[in-house]
């Protein structure tokens, strides 16, 4: 073992896509304990990520929390839709604060949320590459953004009140990769991509991969507050369209914009706003992050700049179909791995003796 | 082989003059062999002191190749194929011999087959290399800095402000020295003319006058990046919004940053306030320079503010679509786009000697008042050199 100090990281959400990617991640890291929860098992099972069932809002977290000695949290058990729904905004804005309100009366030491650089609204007066002190003036329509942007501000009133538990909220710029699905990913992959006549933006984005690494670094580091995580350098809009060979489709901005209320009442105009998965104003005016704070902090910057991110997510696309499945998926339907599971289990329950009453929770 | 030279020697018949020809002396004594590329140079030289034996040799050469065309591409039988190419050539010969003798030389010059050769290689060479950028530029396979300029996008339109700079304005530019060759400086001028152009004639005079050229980055109105197109336009040449975080960032790449202060007070300008610098901001401009420690280099713009003469402005009609501004000038908006046409006055831009408040203090620029001294003693010196060339000029159209 290295003589860095052991640590107790706990994941919600991990059985989400992002989830996932982060256990992964950082069940490779020496000296970190790793525990999961989800409303479901991650499926395939990680391999040595101590999972347990349980939702965000469930008030017996903060117990959990404290029996297990976890010092730092990351909340990814967010759901991103495009029109907000009920169910949607308990999990995300009031999930978000009662894990939050958990970790304050658990004594966890920190929190990493993921968020997202749109907040800093898309607008003709924006200057490029705003550091993170920059007020948020996004004024979403879609649930997502809505959600995102609810939390922040809470968290803002929050963090005043409770000094003492740090809280990282990593603001990142348009995900990119092959592993995830995000609104930028979606926009790029549809027949044809919309954008606003005679607009043209810089967009900020990230690979899947320095995300989850950023994700990473700011879960192993002691930072507190947000910060901006985005690829060097930027790509605009029909630059990433020709990249990704997909004919533009302009639409005259002003009757678009105006009648966006409209639209965004209706079914139909809703079923018409799902050719835009990122926010048409976004298509219009740059919403861009100052990345200086990311490597002063965490002393690591991304390895993938804007356009080798926007490349290397159509090259994983245009392989996906051709692209074999991993051998062991053959042979899925032989149930090994829920035998193995099980015997595993077995062995353990022999050697450990159980610590907490939450055990019987385990599945 | 020997059979066609002798051939080709026969016909030649140049300047009227009876010229001996013999198989002795073959065209591959008079032109190197092969069909290299003469530089045009030695080619004249050769002319001038040759001119019998060059015009031969280049006949003789026209023959044979006229004759290897006419046989292998149009397919005429060999006889055929001599009798025409001697025929042609003899008939270019006696008409040349008709002609003066510098156009002779310069019609022997292109009856030389390489040089239409040459021509042909660099019409392909362009061509190609133009396949290859539209290519590229489908492909999305091209560098965008980090505020969207796209050094290829204006080395294209850079041509039409080449032209409004020289030939529609003749823009008249001095004080070139002033500006710093490397490193950051800011370049603060008066603003008018309804349509930001005097930006982009101060940009076009920093990229064709400067040795080596440099590239003024103006920082634009936030009204600008609403439109369509010129959003766009005004991005990839390298424009920026205007914000102290830009102008700042930019600085500390080493940029030039262009700023009007007087901003849309400016711009939207009416014709009998020309040449009357308005308020100058807020002295932001002062603060930039300050934090990122930079000269500041004034620059008067004489001409700009005559290319529309505004009238007037409609509130209304601003307020309608949403402009700061809507412009009454005697052409529009009565004849619709044909109003858009600038009037062609002419122009002169003075760059002046640098001023150093760069020593001021962060503190110092905390203070409005500093602050307002400092954008005062900037903009009476605008003003001067505004006033001075005004002084000097003896016409709007001709300078």
């Amino acid at each position: 073992m290295s003589a860095l100090p052991s640590r107790t990281l706990l994941i919600t959400g991990v059985s989400g896509q992002w989830g996932r990617l982060l256990a992964q991640r950082l069940l490779g890291e020496p000296s970190v304990r790793l525990l999961g929860i989800d409303r479901r098992p991650p499926d395939p099972p990680l391999e040595g990520l101590d999972f347990i069932k349980a939702d965000v809002r469930n008030p017996l977290l903060p117990e959990l929390l404290a029996a297990e000695g976890v010092d730092t949290v990351v909340h990814l058990a967010t759901v991103e839709r495009q029109w907000r729904r009920e169910a949607d905004f308990e999990n995300n804005v009031l999930g978000t604060m009662q894990l939050v309100g958990a970790c304050a009366e658990a004594g966890v030491a920190r929190v990493v949320l993921r968020s997202t650089t749109a907040l800093y609204g898309a607008r003709p007066d924006n200057p490029m590459y705003l550091p993170e002190d920059w007020p948020l003036k996004a004024t979403p329509t879609y649930g997502y953004l809505r959600d995102a942007l609810e939390i922040e501000q809470w968290l803002q009133e929050f963090r005043q009140e409770y000094p003492e538990l740090h809280v990282a909220v990593v603001r990142l710029a348009h995900v990119l990769g092959p592993s995830l699905v995000t609104p930028l990913s979606r926009l790029l992959t549809q027949p044809v991509v919309p954008c606003l006549l005679g607009f043209d933006p810089l967009l900020q984005v990230i690979s899947d991969e320095d995300a989850v690494e950023a994700l990473a670094h700011a879960a192993l580091s002691y930072l507190d507050g947000p910060l901006n995580a985005a690829a060097p350098g930027a790509v605009s809009l029909v630059q990433a369209a020709s990249i990704a060979a997909r004919p533009l489709l302009p639409v005259v901005h002003w009757p678009f914009l105006q009648s966006l209320p409209l639209l965004s009442a209706t079914r139909a105009g809703r079923r018409a706003l799902s050719w835009f998965p990122v926010e048409p104003v976004y298509l219009r005016f740059p919403c861009t992050a100052d990345i200086a704070r990311l490597g002063d902090v965490l002393g690591w910057r991304p390895q993938h700049s804007a356009v080798q991110a926007v490349e290397r997510f159509v090259a994983a696309q245009r392989t996906a179909r051709f692209r074999q499945s991993p051998e062991a998926q053959r042979f899925a339907d032989d149930g090994l791995d829920q035998a193995l599971r099980q015997r595993r289990r077995r062995a353990q329950t022999v050697m450990d003796i159980p610590v907490a009453g939450l055990e019987g929770d385990r599945p | 082989m020997s059979e066609t030279n002798g051939f080709s020697l026969e016909v030649v018949d140049l300047g009227g003059a009876s010229a001996p020809a013999g198989r002795s002396m073959p065209p591959a004594a008079a032109e190197p062999a092969g069909g290299e590329f003469l530089p045009v140079e030695d080619r004249l030289t050769a002319v001038r002191h040759r001119p019998h034996e060059e015009g031969r040799a280049l006949l003789a050469r026209f023959a044979e190749e006229a004759r290897r065309l006419l046989s292998d591409r149009v397919g005429l039988d060999d006889r055929r194929a001599e009798e025409l190419a001697r025929r042609w050539s003899r008939r270019l010969g006696r008409s040349s011999a008709a002609l003066p003798a510098d156009v002779r030389q310069t019609l022997a010059q292109y009856a030389d087959p390489n040089v239409w050769r040459g021509m042909g290689y660099v019409l392909a060479y362009l061509a190609r290399a133009q396949a290859q950028a539209a290519r590229r530029r489908a492909e999305g396979r091209y560098e965008l800095d980090d505020f969207g300029l796209d050094m290829a996008f204006l080395n294209a339109v850079l041509p039409l402000g080449k032209y409004l700079y020289r030939y529609y304005w003749r823009v008249e530019t001095t004080g070139l020295e002033h500006v710093p060759k490397e490193g950051p400086a800011l370049l603060v001028s008066n603003h008018s003319g309804v349509l930001p152009f005097d930006g982009a004639m101060i940009a076009v005079a920093t990229l064709t006058e400067m040795q080596p050229p440099r590239l003024a980055r103006t920082l634009v109105a936030d009204w600008f990046p609403t439109l369509p197109f010129l959003s766009i336009l005004l991005q990839r040449t390298g424009q920026v919004q205007a914000s102290p975080l830009n102008a700042l960032r930019l600085l500390r790449q080493g940029e030039l940053v262009v700023v009007f202060p007087e901003g849309y007070k400016g711009v939207g300008k009416l014709y009998r306030d020309r040449y009357q610098l308005a308020r100058f901001g807020r002295g932001g401009f002062i603060r930039i320079a300050v934090a990122a420690g930079v000269p500041i280099v004034p620059v008067a713009v004489v001409g700009a503010e005559e290319i529309y003469p505004m009238i007037g402005r409609s509130h209304l009609l601003a307020r309608l679509f949403g402009f700061p501004y809507f412009p009454i000038t005697p052409t529009f908006p009565w004849l619709g786009p044909l109003g858009v046409i600038p009037l062609p006055t002419k122009w002169s831009i003075d760059f002046g000697a640098p001023i150093h408040i760069e020593q001021a203090g962060q503190r110092a620029a905390a203070n409005p008042v500093v602050v307002n001294r400092l954008a005062e003693q900037v903009r009476s010196a605008i003003q001067q050199m505004l006033l001075d060339r005004l002084a000097r000029r003896r016409s709007v159209f001709l300078g």
